[in-house]
């Protein structure tokens, strides 16, 4: 498991990429890769395209970042989900709180 | 004194043993007079097991003293009596208790009274 | 450090302690083998200078004897030796020995091996003292656990999970799993039952099961319905657990009289509603953010309906099963799940035979944990059974002597369930605490039939069939959304009446009324719906005034008396 980020030149974009498990190994990882992030960027987009499994732990990280991003008014998106993850992410409705 | 002891060992056990220098050589030749009396046996009836064993030993004490020569004749005797190679009995025991007493003297005049 | 030596060479061990004791070292002595053993079990010292050869007992021997019985101290043993020969060396090593240095001995190189040995002595004992912290926190977390698990048990009590329409599987550390399962036998004479998993381990997920599982109890009891329920629960939690711990829950009601279930899934994977005599398998999918992560101004709750008999059953389960590793590392996923049961449709106990088969697929027992399984068949109707444990307030209280009166009209009727009020406020009357489970039938089939059939219009012979039972309750959830005018009003009035009391019980609502002479005439099922034949099982009288619009039952009630 590894977390990589890529902040945009103007500042705007984070883009977080996780590359395989995302689970509670990632935890602080995960939380490095955007809280000493100042402004938080107005948009963040979570790369899932080399993650291979996700698990409730990550489904708490997620809802840590999207607190941490403003809550309802932040804009988070998860991009390139595996069929797997997508299901994870249905069965427990994110797609009412993060755009997949 | 050319050979009968290294007198930087003696030195060295001197500052170690401070004032228990004394008891340190008595020790040595309690302990070494014993040895010399059984040697004599050894050499006349033993075998080369016990003659080895003996003369380890003895080896051993007068290395730690600084007795080199009679170290050296010690260990001679400790390699012929693993061989089973020892020969003129006689001449082997008295260079050793020569050697010894030379070594017993010159300690009780330095260092006892 | 206290250190021993064994020497048989007088001269040698003399030079040696001497050394050491300048060092500021305590040194015991030993001339022989034996003697050796008996003073380093007699004075434990933490170094020993072993000489190879002595008379007795050799230096090989003395150090595989202490180090055989050597407890949990680690004690370097350095061998003396005038031995050069390569085989010799490595002995003193394989016997036990730490290190060994050549004879005659040099103060110098002495003192440094004792230095550099007494250090390595001392991060054993760092380690040692460490383990032993170590060690003494986790048996007090273990007990803190035992302790907590018992608090939570107390807690989070099983309720009726035993029934006999009931099996299940939840390890009994589950709480720490975040697996919390609760039942309870609702007013009505059904059941109620949870299946909860909390995000995460120990402590941190087993802490939300605490309010969950009071609430559960507090409100089923008192007979609030799963949206109010699941509203309260989630505005606890929401405020209770820290964002990234929520709790993914199915909930059902089982209705034992009108023979339907009301489900709801939050987060959960999906649940099975299993009719064993046509194979069908319904799948009751996630509909919802799991408790705990919604502010209470959006979360909403939207149970759907299906019709429920002896031939049907439930099947929860948490995500533990379906994420069983195998060696291979394939999970036993959904559709290995389905495929099992749709090939064991008789078997009396999917639970049971569920959990073998997916330690049969990971070949590892102790997987079985951290899985938690409900299976629930129809429950027998319990409004019938005593309460005994209740019986025993003497006195006439409480609202016994009084009359309440209320009047819901639309925007009220739309939002706000009346029942839990009335019978909280009939219950006043500790006496009537035996009789609340056919109090809250009555006021339940009285008020869905003033709103359902009453203000709303509804047929209830929409219901037959699984399909029609969710056509009638969306037309229940459109007619009041879209409702323009209407009413429901109930007065209740109690009255002592010798050793017990009389409640009459009057619903008016602004329908079109119905034709209630045929119904009671008919007295049977076939009007269906109404739960006429149950209300004049349960009550005094029936009277119908205004073509059917005023529906006036009397309740008569003894004390003591079932």
């Amino acid at each position: 498991m590894s977390v990589g980020s890529n902040l945009s030149a103007d500042g705007k974009v984070l883009t977080i990429s996780i590359n395989g498990r995302f689970d509670f190994s990632a935890h602080q990882a995960f939380r490095d890769s955007y809280e000493k992030l100042t402004p938080t960027p107005g948009s963040i987009v979570i790369d899932m395209v080399e993650t291979t499994y996700l698990d409730s732990s990550a489904l708490g990280m997620l809802l840590l970042l999207r607190d941490h991003a403003g809550g309802d008014s932040s804009s988070i998106s998860l991009m390139n989900c595996n069929e797997d993850i997508r299901k994870i992410l249905t069965i427990s409705n994110f797609e009412q709180l993060f755009t997949i | 004194m050319s050979g009968l002891l290294d007198e930087e060992i003696i030195s060295e056990l001197v500052e170690i043993m401070g004032d228990d220098i004394g008891l340190l050589f008595e020790t040595f030749i309690s302990d070494s007079e014993e040895k010399i009396v059984q040697l004599k046996s050894i050499l006349e009836n033993g075998n080369g097991d016990e003659i080895r064993r003996l003369a380890h030993s003895l080896k051993g004490s007068s290395k730690n003293i600084g007795a080199v020569n009679l170290a050296m004749r010690c260990e001679n005797l400790e390699i012929d009596g693993r061989e089973g190679n020892v020969v003129d009995v006689e001449k082997v025991y008295s260079a050793i208790s020569v050697d010894y007493n030379a070594v017993k003297a010159e300690l009780q005049m330095r260092f006892l009274n | 450090m206290k250190i021993l030596i064994a020497d048989d060479n007088n001269v040698e061990r003399l030079i040696l302690a001497k050394v050491l004791e300048q060092s500021g070292h305590e040194v015991i002595q030993a001339a022989t083998g034996n003697q050796a053993v008996d003073f380093y079990f007699q004075h434990e010292p933490a170094l020993v200078f072993l000489d190879v050869l002595m008379p007795d007992l050799d230096g090989y021997d003395v150090a595989y004897a202490i180090k055989k019985k050597q407890d949990i101290r680690w004690v370097p043993i350095i061998f003396l030796t005038s031995l050069t020969d390569a085989y010799d060396l490595a002995k003193c090593i394989d016997c036990g020995g730490d290190d060994f240095v050549s004879k005659p001995i040099d103060q110098i190189i002495i003192k440094a091996k004792v230095n550099a040995f007494a250090r390595i002595s001392h991060l054993y004992e760092t380690i040692d003292n460490q383990k032993k912290e170590i060690q003494f926190h986790n048996d007090h977390l273990i007990q803190e656990q035992e302790a907590a698990k018992k608090i939570f048990n107390n807690i989070a009590h099983r309720g009726c999970l035993d029934a006999e329409n009931i099996n299940y599987h939840l390890s009994p550390m589950s709480i720490f799993n975040g697996d919390l399962m609760l039942a309870a036998e609702t007013p009505m004479g059904g059941m109620r039952l949870m299946l909860a998993d909390f995000t995460g381990h120990g402590l941190p997920a087993a802490i939300g099961a605490m309010p969950t599982s009071e609430i559960f109890y507090g409100m089923s009891k008192k007979g609030f319905s799963i949206p109010d329920m699941m509203v309260e629960m989630n505005t606890r939690l929401y405020s209770v657990l820290p964002r990234g711990i929520f709790c993914c829950v199915v909930i059902a009601d089982i209705d034992a009289l009108d023979k339907r279930i009301t489900i709801w899934n939050a987060g959960a994977p999906q649940a099975y509603l299993i009719n064993q005599d046509s194979g069908e398998i319904a799948l009751i999918h996630s509909t919802h953010l799991p408790l705990g992560v919604q502010s209470p101004q959006k979360f909403k709750v939207e149970p759907v309906v299906y019709p429920f008999s002896e031939s049907d059953r439930l099947l929860a389960i948490t995500d533990g099963i379906i994420e069983s590793v195998n060696h291979n590392s394939e999970m036993f996923g959904e559709e290995r799940m389905l495929d099992y049961i749709k090939s064991n449709l008789k078997n009396a106990n999917l639970c049971d035979s569920l959990i073998d088969e997916s330690i049969k697929f990971t070949g590892d027992a102790e997987q079985g944990d951290d899985l938690s399984l409900l299976e629930v068949g129809f429950p027998h109707h319990h409004l019938e059974q005593a309460y005994a444990s209740d019986s025993q307030v003497k006195e006439l209280t409480g609202t016994l002597d009084s009359k309440l009166g209320l009047c819901l009209r639309k925007i009220s009727l739309r939002k706000f369930d009346p029942i839990p009020l009335l019978l909280q406020t009939l219950l006043e009357c500790k006496e009537l605490t035996p009789h609340r489970s056919r109090i809250f039938t009555i006021l339940s089939e009285l008020f869905n039939n003033a709103l359902e059939h009453g203000v709303l219009g509804l047929d209830s012979a929409t219901k037959n069939g699984s399909e029609g039972f969710a056509t009638y309750y969306q037309q229940r959830i459109d007619g009041l959304a879209n409702l323009k005018e209407g009413f429901v009003q109930i007065e209740i009035d109690h009255k002592p009446v010798g050793d017990g009391g009389e409640i009459i019980f009057d619903f008016i609502d602004s329908g079109e009324g119905f034709d209630f002479q045929k119904a009671l005439a008919a007295g049977s099922k076939h009007y269906s719906g109404r739960g006429l034949p149950l209300l004049k099982d349960l009550c005094q009288s029936i009277e119908f005034f205004d073509d059917g619009r005023h529906v006036r039952v009397v309740y008569q009630w003894q004390a003591n008396s079932e």
